[in-house]
């Protein structure tokens, strides 16, 4: 009897439950806005992961010295995975987030549709990919004395687009 | 496999303390990353935590500074530990808040949504624990840990639903291609093949999609639970999700005890 009663009042929750996510997933995504919501915004999943593919962005970088002038190369290199990766990876999931940071900040060109690089220069995601770059240059072993950067968006047909390049700036 | 609110409650504190404590290891791991020779420097970040309401503004600016954001970071290795082997107690509701405050330091979180799951389940869990004497707060706490696991797997499904590339069977392969998942070679040859990566992509689609049902019964829930872990397992070794595997583990145990008992 007890059993029965459980398994109705659970087939009734799943099927309030179901209408529920159905209003839920309906429901437009708005993005989030202000600072302190920005701050916060793990209290605010939206529960939405590999949602859309198409295409990504690439964040190239090069290093200037007084004698060389490097071409432009990915500023973030492909991590190989060890065998335990699957339960300890700090350096992967550093490299992660430094994928993220570069999503916000074409996110926030992206929210300013044209932004002369003097203004992208004032945003605090230009200033963190700057340290990110200057991290991984010389995580790379390489003296340099300036550094430029790039970002360059790849559709999902393989063409590529500029994005941002940035000017020569001296460390 | 009926399970009680009380074994729910330990059981989970337990699996959040070891989810917390790979956490904080592997940031401190990385520490010279956040420190002002590194990425996130408080040069650049004071710009906007000077902007937060002094609630707020006051924490971050006493605690983001380097050496001391690390201490705060041994002091949650430190609680993280004493969870993974006492279980629940109120030490979940410190955890909890140092765990919002990393995600703060990182600009709203450092791995995004492991870091909405481990938050959101430190958060019922101290809730939780600090009212023993209150089974029917228990028992909402862990209704809503359990179905907000759901909603995840189930918003995650429709929003794939909604992709076309989704439906056409491509984009797991394309997202594999992707150079920031560093896909190993092996995989990525096998979901480069159309019918695997469609295969794939409808399989976990339609795992995504349905777990609502988990809630039917316990017997249902460890079906699901088994798949989802298995799901969580090739995410780790394929895309580098270690940290989702451990955040989402530690929430099953809240599922288990709804789809005995119901939501309240």
């Amino acid at each position: 009897m007890y059993t029965c009663a459980v398994s109705l009042s659970n087939g009734l929750a799943v099927a309030l439950f179901v209408s529920l996510l159905a209003l839920v997933s309906l429901g437009q995504r708005r993005p989030v806005a202000g600072q302190s919501v920005a701050l916060l915004r793990a209290l605010l999943p939206s529960w939405r992961f590999f949602e859309a593919p198409e295409g990504y962005v690439l964040l190239l970088a090069r290093a200037v010295s007084s004698s060389t002038e490097e071409p432009f190369m990915p500023a973030l290199p492909v991590a190989a995975r060890g065998v335990s990766g699957w339960l300890f990876s700090a350096r992967g999931n550093l490299r992660t987030a430094c994928h993220d940071l570069v999503d916000a900040l074409v996110s926030d060109l992206a929210e300013r549709e044209t932004t002369p690089i003097q203004q992208a220069e004032q945003l605090v995601s230009y200033r963190l990919v700057q340290n990110m770059v200057q991290w991984q240059l010389r995580a790379a072993g390489r003296s340099f004395d300036a550094y430029q950067l790039k970002l360059v968006a790849v559709h999902s047909h393989g063409a590529e687009e500029e994005l941002l390049v940035s000017p020569v700036y001296p460390c | 496999m009926l399970i009680d609110a009380a074994d729910a409650l330990t059981l989970a504190a337990h699996l959040l303390g070891g989810s917390l404590l790979l956490q904080t290891l592997e940031l401190l791991l990385v520490r010279r990353s956040f420190s002002e020779q590194g990425i996130w420097t408080m040069a650049v970040l004071r710009q906007e935590l000077v902007q937060l309401p002094a609630a707020l503004r006051v924490p971050c600016l006493t605690l983001f500074p380097y050496p001391r954001f690390v201490a705060l970071l041994v002091v949650q290795a430190g609680l993280a530990a004493s969870l993974l082997c006492f279980g629940a107690t109120p030490l979940l509701l410190p955890a909890a808040a140092i765990a919002l405050l990393i995600s703060m330091r990182f600009r709203g979180t450092y791995n995004g949504g492991s870091d909405a799951m481990t938050l959101l389940a430190a958060l019922c869990l101290a809730i939780a624990a600090c009212a023993p004497a209150y089974p029917l707060v228990q028992r909402g706490c862990l209704g809503y840990l359990a179905l907000q696991t759901c909603l995840s797997y189930f918003l995650a499904g429709i929003a794939k639903l909604k992709q076309p590339s989704w439906r056409q069977g491509a984009a797991l392969a394309q997202f594999a291609n992707q150079p920031r998942y560093a896909v190993p070679a092996r995989a990525l040859a096998l979901l480069r093949r159309p019918l695997v990566s469609r295969a794939a992509g409808y399989l976990v689609m339609a795992f995504e999609c349905s777990f609502p049902l988990a809630l039917l019964g316990p017997r249902w829930c460890l079906g699901y639970l088994s798949v989802a872990l298995v799901f969580h397992l090739n995410n780790a070794a394929l895309f580098g999700l270690n940290r989702f595997l451990f955040a989402w583990l530690a929430a099953y145990p809240a599922l288990l005890y709804v789809s005995g008992h119901g939501p309240l």
